[in-house]
C-alpha cells in the first residue's frame, strides 16, 4: 500500500489560511440563523406570548455570556502556547454545551409547536441546538486530541483556535436568539 | 514547455501509487452501503415501533434517513480517514493510489473523478425518467399500458431535482472544478481536503432517497415542493426535503473550499487579474451558496417540520405557504448561476486556447460573472410573478431583466476572443459553440419569463420548459462534455475520440434543438407544464418532440461509450495536446499524486492567455523557500 | 493564410452580409409564425400577446446577430489542419466594440423595461382600475375541480364558467385546500391561486366561443396540484350579452 511520504506537501494550507477561511462556514451559519430570527417575525406574531419559559431564557443567556470568559481565557492560552491550560477550558465550555443542551430541549413544547410562534421557536432552538452539538463534538475532539496527542494538538493549532471562534459564533447566536424569541 | 526539467524530480512514490487495482479495494464502498442500507432500516423500524405506525411514515423514513445517512458516512471510511485521527486516535494513513477512489479520500483529485462518475450515473437515470416522460406523452390521453397521473408526478418531480441537484449543480463545478481548483492556483490541494472529500459522501445516500421516494409514497409536487401540496401527496416529499438539503449541503461544502483556496492559497504572482477565468465561475458559485443557500434550507426544513412534526408554517388556516416560495427561490434562482456561472467561464477558458487569442476584454467578463451573481441574488420573485401583488411586479420584471446585461458581457468577451482568432475546431471548442448558441435560444426566451406582462401567459407552460432546458441542458451539459474532453487527458493521460465526440457533439445539437424548439410553440399554443394528460390539439407537436426526444437520449450512449473505450484504450495524449498556457497543463498527464513536485514554488510573472508567438512564459518555478 | 493578409475590416462587411441575409429569412419566419398566432380572445390576451411578439420580434433580431458573429467566426477564422500559428491579432481589448455592446445592452433592457414590460403592466392596472360595474364570478379552485358561483346574479355552485362577451369580469379566486392556477389560454393572462388569501383577476373576452370551438377557451390549472392536475379543467361559454341574460335567468333562483 502505497503510503503517502509528503503529508505536510499535501496539505499546506498555513494557520492563517485555515483559520481564515473557516469565517466562510461560520458565515453561512449566521446567514442561516439571521433567516431563522426574520422568519420569528413572519411566524411568530408581533409580541411573545404568554407562557415562555422566560426564567430559562434568562438563565441560557447568563451562561452563555459567562461562558465568554473561559472561551477568551483558550484563545489566549493558545495564542501564548499553553495548550494544556487551554484544554481545562474546553471542559468548562463543554460543560456548557451540554447544560445549554439541555436547557433548549427543556423548553421546548412551552408554547405548542402547532401555534406559529411556538412552531417557529422550536425550529430555530432545535436548529441552534444543532450548533451546539457540532461545537460539543468540535470541543471534546480537540479535548482528546490534546489529552492524547499533545504533539499533533500543538501541530494542528488552527483546528483548536476554529473551535474557539465557533464558540464565539454560538455566543453570538445564542443572544440573539434570546433577543428576538424572548424579548421582542 | 519550459517546466518540464523540473516535472523530472517528483517526489518518490507519489506518482499515484504502484498498487494494481484489486477488489478488495472496494470494500469502503460495499461497506457504506450496507451500513447505510442497514441503518436507514432498523433506525425506520424502530421508530416505527415506538410509534405504532409502518416504516413509509414521514416520521420513520425521517429518522432512517438521518440514521442511514450517518451509517454510510461511517462506513466510507470517514471514521479512520478523518474523525479517529481528529478525536486524537491513530493516524491514517493518506492512500496515494487506487483505493482512494473507493473510500473517503482527502484528495480533492479523487474525489473529483468520484463527482464525474457519480454525475454520469445520475444524468443517465434521471434521463431514463425523462424518457419515461416523452412516453407518456407521446399520447394525449392517460396512457394505460406506462405511467398513471401518480407515478408521471413522481418521475417528473424525480427527474427535475436530480437532474439540478445531483447533474447540473456539480457537473462543472465537481467534476472539474475541484479537479482543477488547486492546480489552477499553482497550490497542491484545497484549503479543506477532508471537507471536500465529504461533500462528495454526501451525494449518494441523498439520491438513492430521491429515486426510491416512490417507494414510500413518492412525492406530487414536481422539484418545487410547494406547500400545502408537499403535506398532503405521499410521504416521499420526506426523502424530497432531506435529499435536497443533503445535495446543497455537499455544494456548499464545496462552495467553502473554492471560496477558502481562492483566497488564501494562490501561487505566488497570482493577484486578481490573473485567476483563470474558470475559477472567477467557480468562485461566483461558490460565494453564491455560502450566501444564498440559507433561506432555501430554513424553507426546505419549515416544509418537511410541518409534515412530521405537526407545525403550521405553510398548512391549515393560519399557514402562509407564498412565504415558501419566497425562501425556495431565494437560493433557487441563483443556483441556476451555480450551474451556469461555471460554463460561461469554462467557455472563456477553452476557447482562447482554441482560437490561440488571449480573453477579449478579460475584465468585463469578470464584471460579467460578477454582476450576475450580485444581481442574480434579488431576483427570484420572476419564478411566481403570477403569485404575487402588483406593486412587486415593476421593481423584480426591472432587476430580473438587468441579468441580461451582465450575462451579454461573457458573449461580448467570446466573441471578442473568437474574432482574428486561429480557431482549431476541436470537440470542446466545437461543443462550447454549441453551448454558446443554445445559451443564446435560452437567455433570450428568459426575457419573456422576466418581461410580466408576456409571462402571465408564459408562465407555468412549455415555454419555460424550453427555455430552462436550453440553459440547463442545452448550455451547462454541453459545456460539461466540452470539459470533459477537454480536460480528459489531463486526468487520464488519454485523448478521447475526437470522431465519435464530434459526431455525438451534432446528434446531440440537432436533436436537442428538434426536442426544445417546438415546446414554445406548445407554450405558446396553450400546453401548461407536468401534465401527463393533454388536449387532442397539442398531440401531433407533442409527438414530434418524443420521437426526437428518443434520439436525443439514446445519443447519450455515445459520449458514455467513448469515454470509457478512451480510457481503457485511447490514444497517449502528450503533456499539452491543446496549446493552453494555463497551469494545470505543467504537470504530467495523467496528474501525479503530488501536483507540482516537492522542492518548487510556482510564480505568476504574467498573464496565462498571451497566446502570441515568442510571449513568455507565464509561469516560473523556483526552489522552496525555508518557513514557507 | 498568412498573417499579415488578415484583413479583418473585410470580414466584418462579409459578416454584415451574414446578418443581413440571416435578418430577412428569420424575421420573415417570425412574421409567417406570428400570422398563425393562437386564439386572442380578450383585452388582455391582446396586451400579453402585443408583449410576446414585439419580444419575438426582438429576440430573433439578436439571435441572429450574436448568433450569427458564432457561426461565422467558426467558419471564418478556422484554422486549417495542422497550423499552430497563433495568429498575429492578440489584441486584448477593442474600445469601440465594447463601449457599442455595453451601451446597446443596457439601451435593450431600459426599452423593454419600458415596453413591452411597464406599458403592458399599466394597461392591465389600468382596466382593472376602470371596471366600473364588473360581472363579479366567485371562483372556488379544490382538488381537482372549478366552481363558479355568480354572487349578483344569484347563482351558485355552477360548473362551468359563462362570461358574456364585451364585459370585464372580476375573477375573485379562492381555494379549498392547495395552490392551483386559474387560468384561460384563450384570455391571454393566468392568477395563482393561494391557500388563505384571496386574488382577484380581470378578464374582459373579446371573441364568442366555448371550449367545444376552440380547445384554448377553457379553464386549466397551471400550478402543480397533485393526481388530478392535468385533469383540473372547466368548460368556459362566451356568449353575447343577450345570450347571457338568458342563461343567467335560466340558472338563477
Amino acid at each position: 500500500m502505497a503510503v503517502e511520504m509528503a503529508r505536510p506537501l499535501m496539505d499546506p494550507a498555513p494557520e492563517r489560511a485555515k483559520r481564515g477561511a473557516f469565517f466562510f462556514p461560520m458565515m453561512f451559519m449566521g446567514i442561516l440563523s439571521a433567516a431563522w430570527f426574520l422568519a420569528r417575525f413572519m411566524w411568530g406574531g408581533t409580541s411573545v406570548p404568554k407562557g415562555v419559559d422566560m426564567g430559562m431564557g434568562i438563565g441560557l443567556t447568563v451562561l452563555m455570556l459567562l461562558s465568554i470568559g473561559p472561551m477568551l481565557g483558550a484563545r489566549g492560552k493558545l495564542n501564548r502556547g499553553e495548550d494544556a491550560g487551554a484544554i481545562g477550558n474546553f471542559a468548562i465550555l463543554m460543560v456548557v454545551a451540554i447544560l445549554m443542551i439541555a436547557g433548549i430541549i427543556s423548553t421546548w413544547g412551552a408554547i405548542p409547536i402547532g401555534t406559529g410562534y411556538g412552531g417557529i421557536y422550536d425550529v430555530t432552538s432545535g436548529w441552534i441546538g444543532l450548533y451546539f452539538v457540532g461545537g460539543l463534538l468540535g470541543l471534546l475532539a480537540s479535548f482528546m486530541k490534546g489529552k492524547r496527542v499533545p504533539e499533533r494538538f500543538r501541530n494542528e493549532r488552527w483546528v483548536a483556535h476554529n473551535v474557539v471562534s465557533f464558540w464565539g459564533e454560538l455566543v453570538l447566536l445564542w443572544t440573539a436568539f434570546f433577543v428576538v424569541f424572548y424579548l421582542l | 514547455m519550459a517546466t518540464t526539467g523540473v516535472q523530472g524530480r517528483a517526489v518518490e512514490g507519489t506518482g499515484g501509487g504502484g498498487e494494481p487495482f484489486a477488489w478488495s479495494m472496494v470494500l469502503p464502498l460495499v461497506r457504506a452501503g450496507f451500513m447505510g442500507f442497514t441503518g436507514y432500516f432498523a433506525a425506520a423500524w424502530i421508530t416505527a415501533m415506538i410509534g405504532h405506525t409502518v416504516i413509509v411514515n414521514p416520521l420513520p423514513a425521517t429518522v432512517g434517513y438521518v440514521v442511514g445517512l450517518l451509517a454510510w458516512l461511517a462506513g466510507s471510511g470517514i471514521w479512520d480517514g478523518w474523525i479517529r485521527r481528529a478525536f486524537g486516535g491513530a493516524e491514517a494513513p493518506a492512500l496515494t493510489g487506487v483505493e482512494r477512489y473507493f473510500r473517503f479520500s482527502s484528495d480533492p483529485k479523487a474525489t473529483a473523478v468520484r463527482y464525474v462518475i457519480f454525475n454520469v450515473l445520475a444524468f443517465f437515470f434521471a434521463g431514463l425518467a425523462a424518457m419515461a416522460i416523452r412516453i407518456e406523452l407521446l399520447t394525449p390521453d392517460s396512457t394505460k399500458w406506462w405511467l398513471s397521473e401518480v407515478h408521471y408526478n413522481q418521475t417528473f418531480g424525480i427527474h427535475g431535482l436530480m437532474m439540478l441537484l445531483a447533474v447540473a449543480a456539480s457537473a462543472i463545478v465537481g467534476g472539474m472544478g475541484y479537479y482543477l481548483l488547486p492546480m489552477m492556483l499553482g497550490a497542491r490541494t484545497v484549503i479543506f481536503p477532508r471537507l471536500l472529500g465529504l461533500s462528495w459522501w454526501l451525494l449518494p445516500p441523498a439520491a438513492v432517497a430521491v429515486f426510491m421516494s416512490p417507494l414510500i409514497g413518492g412525492f406530487q409536487t414536481g422539484w418545487w415542493g410547494y406547500p400545502p401540496l408537499a403535506q398532503n401527496s405521499g410521504s416521499g416529499i420526506v426523502f424530497y426535503t432531506l435529499g435536497a438539503a443533503t445535495l446543497l449541503t455537499s455544494s456548499l461544502l464545496g462552495g467553502i473550499n473554492i471560496i477558502g483556496t481562492i483566497v488564501y492559497m494562490r501561487a505566488k504572482g497570482m493577484s486578481l487579474g490573473r485567476i483563470p477565468m474558470f475559477l472567477w465561475g467557480l468562485f461566483a458559485a461558490g460565494t453564491i451558496l455560502i450566501v444564498e443557500a440559507p433561506a432555501t434550507f430554513t424553507g426546505t426544513l419549515m416544509d418537511l417540520s410541518d409534515m412530521i412534526l405537526g407545525s403550521h408554517f405553510y398548512t391549515g388556516p393560519t399557514g402562509h405557504p407564498l412565504a415558501y416560495d419566497d425562501q425556495f427561490w431565494w437560493l433557487f434562482h441563483p443556483e441556476v448561476y451555480v450551474f451556469v456561472l461555471p460554463a460561461f467561464a469554462l467557455w472563456l477558458e477553452i476557447l482562447p486556447a482554441a482560437a490561440q487569442r488571449p480573453v477579449f476584454a478579460r475584465n468585463w467578463g469578470i464584471a460579467g460573472i460578477l454582476g450576475i451573481t450580485m444581481i442574480g441574488a434579488m431576483v427570484g420573485v420572476h419564478h411566481y410573478f403570477t403569485a404575487v401583488s402588483d406593486e412587486r411586479m415593476p421593481i423584480f420584471m426591472t432587476l430580473t431583466e438587468t441579468i441580461s446585461i451582465p450575462s451579454g458581457f461573457v458573449f461580448l468577451c467570446a466573441l471578442g476572443t473568437l474574432w482574428g482568432g486561429r480557431l482549431r475546431l476541436t470537440s470542446p471548442a466545437l461543443l462550447c459553440l454549441m453551448a454558446m448558441m443554445n445559451f443564446l435560444i435560452g437567455g433570450l426566451t428568459g426575457i419573456f419569463n422576466a418581461d410580466v406582462p408576456a409571462d402571465l401567459q408564459l408562465h407555468n407552460t412549455y415555454w419555460v420548459i424550453g427555455h430552462f432546458h436550453y440553459t440547463i441542458l442545452g448550455s451547462v451539459i454541453f459545456s460539461w462534455l466540452a470539459g470533459l474532453y477537454w480536460w480528459f487527458p489531463k486526468v487520464t493521460g488519454r485523448l478521447v475520440n475526437e470522431f465519435w465526440a464530434k459526431f455525438h457533439a451534432w446528434w446531440f445539437f440537432i436533436f436537442f434543438n428538434m426536442t426544445f424548439l417546438p415546446m414554445f410553440i406548445l407554450g405558446i399554443e396553450g400546453m401548461n407544464r407536468r401534465i401527463a394528460v393533454y388536449l387532442p390539439y397539442l398531440h401531433p407537436l407533442n409527438e414530434f418532440v418524443s420521437i426526437s426526444s428518443f434520439f436525443l437520449g439514446a445519443g447519450f450512449l455515445i459520449p458514455a461509450a467513448n469515454l470509457f473505450f478512451s480510457w481503457r484504450s485511447g490514444k497517449k495524449a502528450p503533456q499539452n495536446p491543446w496549446g493552453s498556457k494555463s497551469l494545470e497543463w505543467h504537470s504530467p498527464s495523467p496528474t501525479p499524486y503530488i501536483v507540482f513536485p516537492e522542492g518548487s514554488e510556482v510564480t505568476v510573472v504574467g498573464p496565462n492567455d498571451n497566446y502570441a508567438a515568442g510571449a513568455p512564459e507565464p509561469f516560473v518555478w523556483a526552489p522552496t523557500t525555508a518557513g514557507k | 493564410m498568412s498573417a499579415k493578409s488578415e484583413n479583418l475590416m473585410k470580414a466584418f462587411w462579409e459578416l454584415v452580409v451574414v446578418w443581413v441575409i440571416g435578418l430577412v429569412i428569420a424575421e420573415w419566419l417570425v412574421h409567417v409564425g406570428i400570422d398563425h398566432w393562437p386564439l386572442i380572445g380578450s383585452v388582455q390576451a391582446q396586451i400579453t400577446a402585443d408583449a410576446t411578439t414585439y419580444l419575438v420580434w426582438q429576440a430573433v433580431a439578436i439571435y441572429v446577430l450574436v448568433g450569427g458573429t458564432i457561426v461565422y467566426s467558426a467558419f471564418r477564422f478556422r484554422a486549417r489542419d495542422n497550423d499552430n500559428t497563433p495568429p498575429t491579432y492578440q489584441k486584448r481589448y477593442w474600445a469601440p466594440f465594447v463601449v457599442f455592446w455595453l451601451g446597446m445592452s443596457i439601451a435593450i433592457n431600459l426599452a423593454n423595461t419600458i415596453y413591452p414590460g411597464m406599458v403592458g403592466l399599466e394597461q392591465l392596472w389600468a382596466i382593472q382600475l376602470n371596471a366600473k360595474h364588473p360581472l363579479v364570478v366567485d371562483v372556488t379552485a379544490q382538488q381537482w375541480k372549478w366552481t363558479f358561483s355568480y354572487p349578483k346574479q344569484g347563482i351558485t355552485d355552477v360548473s362551468q364558467l359563462v362570461v358574456p362577451v364585451g364585459r370585464t369580469v372580476e375573477f375573485v379566486l379562492r381555494t379549498k385546500d392547495v395552490m392551483h392556477d386559474f387560468w384561460v389560454p384563450a384570455w391571454g393572462i393566468k392568477k395563482d391561486v393561494i391557500p388563505n388569501e384571496i386574488r382577484h383577476l380581470y378578464i374582459t373576452p373579446t371573441v364568442l366561443g366555448s371550449t367545444k370551438t376552440n380547445p384554448m377557451i377553457r379553464v386549466q390549472c397551471s400550478l402543480i396540484c397533485g393526481n388530478g392536475h392535468p385533469m383540473m379543467r372547466a368548460p368556459v361559454q362566451v356568449l353575447t350579452k343577450a345570450a347571457f341574460k338568458t342563461w343567467v335567468s335560466n340558472n338563477s333562483f
